[in-house]
């Protein structure tokens, strides 16, 4: 812990004179996190800011690029519409990386379990991995109809086999002295499961987690494409169509937003679950 | 075979079946422990030293031989709680804190008949860690950790306390202080031990008799009695008794070197 601020030092704020010690003690603690935050906020702002003015002195017209003002005015104008088809949107990503995992989680297990069961599913996996989710998408819309099927199963699509592959390697990634002790005192192998393997294959699953979640959003915008009634990906395409560039930028602001939201949760939640774990002591 | 010896094994073979054909890790091992004796194997990696603890321990059905453990089969001896193990690199689970580590066997298989569960504090308190109860291995140095270990195996109070390299994974000078730490723990519970090392000085310290064996295939080598008094304090190291025991170590295993299949 003590590592941690060390090796973030409060840069920022050193020099600076602070007549309260109470106030530069909160600023000390806050500094770390700020140091973070910062930098790309000052780099996002110098970014729209440059846009803003080459729009303007340009005078390029809103159909082809819209100003970063045009953009937020119609982002905060509306903002019920777009938090309503992100949700949607959210609501098929997190379902369809639900799906893709419990069933990559429970081949693996399997798997894991069996060299022979690995050698028969692992071909077929990796079949599923190098189709491109773009080209079963209009299947899927035809085979699932108009609702959020299909957008939750190219979801889950995506978020399978990275989930699968990770989740083989974690649970087999076991000390041999813990497997050994377990053995020793009788574990079942059932005990052993829940009390070793499972544990032991968070890290992995956290890895591929970071790596499929924003995948799954990108399936379910992709599938959202084909079936234009709601979601940020019908709303890009009907944007797109009548050349409606501030709802079209908007809209990609919002899946932004949602794609950070989801790497901070996932952030959050591994800090908390994989204390132990040398990737998290030597963040 | 004597029924009343904590350890009797009587001609122990083992092959383990391997894509190039059998190996032959153990070939006729034969060795007795008495109850209450502090018995030392050592060798150089890949002698079949784990083997035959495993062996003993009731974790590997071995090829053939016989095999006793205070005149029961040494797997039913495992389950009745009679045998614990510490291992190499100690084996415990980074998401337990050191007590929940401790309190784990008898948390695990809670069907099983336990006659003598200690309390998992006390254990604690007895290797010295009672004011690391609450951290998580990776606070904690090798040292403490296998102390950890060496806690949780004597949960269930084991008659029979196995130890494969249980110092194996620490440097020098923490090996060095623990192994008195391990003499101390030891002469207050005066539990049978067989223990696995590569260190000559660690085998001569604690045990009782040191077992030597030579590899490919596994032989015990011969054996040298260290009658050295209890309780030993950390001057023992420099007595001349000391050395010699230390050098007859050593000639065992230099005898049994490279060419040690001639010798018997
Ligand atoms: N599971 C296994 N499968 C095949 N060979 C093994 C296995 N375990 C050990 N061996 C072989 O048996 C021999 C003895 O191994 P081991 O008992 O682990 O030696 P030690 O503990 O003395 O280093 C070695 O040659 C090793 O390669
Ligand atoms: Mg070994």
């Amino acid at each position: 812990m003590a590592l941690r601020t060390a090796k973030n030092p409060p840069v920022v704020f050193r020099g600076a004179a602070l007549s309260s010690p109470a106030l530069a003690r909160r600023l000390r603690r806050a500094a770390p996190a700020l140091g973070y935050i910062l930098p790309p906020l000052v780099a996002l702002t110098l970014l729209a800011l440059g846009w803003e003015l080459w729009v303007r002195i340009a005078g390029t017209p809103t159909y082809i690029m819209p100003a970063p003002t045009e953009i937020w005015a119609r982002l905060t104008g509306d903002l019920g519409f777009f938090a309503w088809h992100g949700w949607v949107t959210l609501y098929e990503a997190l379902a369809g990386c639900a799906i893709g995992s419990a069933v990559a989680i429970a081949l693996a297990i399997t798997m894991a379990h069996s060299r022979a069961l690995e050698r028969s599913i692992y071909p077929l996996a990796v079949l599923v991995k190098v189709t491109p989710i773009v080209a079963v998408a209009p299947l899927f819309v035809i085979w699932f109809g108009f609702g959020s099927w299909p957008k939750m199963l190219i979801a889950a699509l995506i978020t399978f086999f990275p989930v699968m592959v990770n989740a083989v390697v974690g649970l087999r990634s076991v000390s041999p002295g813990a497997l050994d002790f377990l053995r020793s005192v009788d574990a079942s192998p059932r005990e052993i499961f829940w009390r070793l393997r499972w544990p032991a294959s968070f890290p992995y699953l956290f890895a591929a987690l970071r790596i499929v979640a924003p995948l799954a959003v990108i399936g379910a915008v992709v599938g959202e494409w084909f079936t234009g009634d709601r979601g940020l990906g019908s709303v890009i395409i009907v944007a797109h169509n009548n050349l409606d560039m501030p709802t079209l930028f908007a809209a990609i602001v919002t899946l932004a937003v949602i794609g950070i939201s989801l790497m901070t949760v996932i952030t959050i939640a591994e800090r908390r679950l994989l204390f132990w774990h040398e990737s998290s002591l030597s963040q | 075979m004597s029924q009343d010896a904590a350890i009797s094994v009587r001609s122990l073979v083992h092959r383990y079946p391997s894509p190039q054909g059998e190996v032959l890790a153990l070939d006729g091992v034969s060795l007795s422990v008495r109850p209450g004796e502090f018995v030392s194997i050592i060798g150089r990696s890949g002698c079949g030293k784990t083997t035959l603890l495993k062996a003993i321990g009731g974790l590997l059905a071995p090829s053939s031989g016989d095999i006793l453990v205070h005149g029961e089969p040494p797997k039913s001896a495992r389950r009745r709680k009679q045998t614990g193990f510490v291992f190499q690199d100690g084996g415990l689970l980074p998401w337990r804190t050191v007590l929940e580590n401790v309190r784990l066997p008898l948390e695990v298989n809670t069907g099983a008949s336990i006659a003598a569960a200690q309390d998992p504090e006390a254990l604690v308190h007895t290797v010295g860690l009672s004011d690391f109860s609450r951290y998580y291995p990776h606070q904690l140095s090798g040292g403490m950790r296998q102390r950890v270990a060496l806690a949780r195996a004597l949960v269930f109070s084991p008659s029979l306390l196995l130890m494969d390299e249980p110092l194996g994974a620490l440097d020098e000078l923490t090996r060095r202080a623990m192994r008195f730490e391990l003499l101390r723990i030891w002469e207050a519970s005066r539990t049978t031990v067989l223990m696995v090392t590569h260190s000559v000085a660690e085998a001569v310290l604690l045990s009782d008799r040191v077992l030597v064996m030579t590899g490919a295939p596994g032989r015990i080598a011969g054996e040298v009695t260290i009658a050295l008094p209890r309780p030993r304090p950390s001057a023992i190291e420099r007595s001349p008794e000391f050395l010699d025991c230390a050098s007859r170590v050593e000639n065992l295993l230099s005898l049994g070197g490279p060419v040690g299949a001639a010798h018997r």
